[in-house]
């Protein structure tokens, strides 16, 4: 006897199976308790996830959307929105850039007498690029990681 | 001048007419666009993106695509089917972009949940779905979205998506067998 898959149950909830392969799995539920309970099961998830009504604020995004082509060429929304965080992101990186750099020519030959103490009291901190000629701030992004990669590649 | 289209003709054939007008210039024939469309984009984001400014935001780059995509558009398939390939990108781009700002910022912001005591018992049940909806991984979470509130089938996902159907059909079993276990009972 071939059960009903997980993917037909969906197929067949969702109305998507030609009319033949909806006869053959209606057949076999019909002598299939157990085919008949997952397929009422999704039915049942499928008419309660129409509970999330999502009703959308009342904003005239047509309007909008037609000022902004009227204006010509626009900065992207996202960047409007992310720019204070930019700039806080380049000042960071700029401050740790010259204050790694202050503190290489501290570590220089000749002006270690000068400077020292405050060499030792500020060790390379974390996420600073420590290797010879380079200066920046250690940042690094992972990509949109997602368990089922593999499975949707 | 282009001629009137009967409101009441094929949809797609409407949207096509809409879209030459589009990339003649025709600003309004963008705004009915809109009107016809918006709606939909700006659920599929919400419920994607989980706020509403963030998917005001995708429907506004959206269109402004649609504008900027007018001139070299060939209505060889639905225009939604387009549409959509277009509204996935751009929802996918932007979950990347707040995964990185969450990243950098070290801490996220609390989401919104519906469910306060003054609820009603129909916005607790449709908090608890979106919670549960929310908490997919993001690719289980588009297909959920665009197969079961969207009505899009598994070959017009996997257009929207470029992901092969077989994959999508794991991510849609999955993601309905956890939705199951998590919604179970919960009177939902």
């Amino acid at each position: 006897v071939d059960h009903v898959n997980a993917r037909q149950v969906i197929r067949h909830v969702a109305g998507e199976l030609t009319p033949d392969e909806r006869a053959r799995i209606d057949a076999h539920a019909a002598a299939c308790a157990d085919c008949r309970a997952r397929i009422a099961q999704q039915q049942a998830l499928h008419a309660a996830l129409a509970g999330w009504t999502a009703e959308p604020p009342s904003v005239d995004l047509t309007a909008a959307t037609l000022r902004r082509l009227d204006a010509g060429p626009a900065t992207p929304v996202w960047r409007i929105r992310l720019a204070p965080a930019m700039r806080v992101a380049a000042a960071v990186v700029v401050g740790v850039g010259v204050g790694y750099a202050a503190g290489r020519w501290a570590r220089a030959p000749g002006t270690a007498d000068r400077v020292a103490p405050v060499v030792e009291a500020t060790p390379p901190s974390y996420g600073l690029l420590s290797e010879p000629g380079v200066v920046g701030l250690w940042v690094t992004y992972d990509e949109l990681t997602d368990p089922d990669e593999e499975d949707a590649s | 001048m282009a001629e009137p289209f009967p409101p009441d003709g094929d949809p797609n054939l409407r949207d096509a007419e809409r879209m030459r007008r589009v990339a003649d210039g025709d600003s309004a024939a963008l705004g009915e666009l809109m009107q016809t469309h918006q709606a939909r984009v700006l659920q599929t984001a919400y419920r994607f993106l989980g706020s509403w400014d963030a998917a005001e935001d995708i429907v506004q780059e959206t269109f402004l695509r649609v504008h900027r995509a007018a001139p070299a558009y060939r209505p060889s398939a639905a225009f939604t089917t387009w549409l959509y390939r277009l509204v996935v990108n751009l929802c996918w781009d932007q979950r990347r972009r707040t995964a990185r700002e969450r990243r950098l910022r070290l801490s996220l912001p609390g989401e919104q949940v519906v469910g306060e005591s003054d609820a009603t018992e129909q916005q607790e049940r449709a908090a608890q779905i979106r919670n549960a909806v929310m908490a997919l991984p993001d690719r289980q979470r588009l297909a959920v979205i665009l197969h079961r509130f969207d009505g899009l089938s598994h070959r017009a996902i996997a257009d929207a998506t470029g992901w092969s159907v077989s994959a999508i059909e794991s991510c849609l079993v999955r993601a309905y067998a956890t939705l199951r276990k998590v919604l179970q009972g919960k009177d939902v």
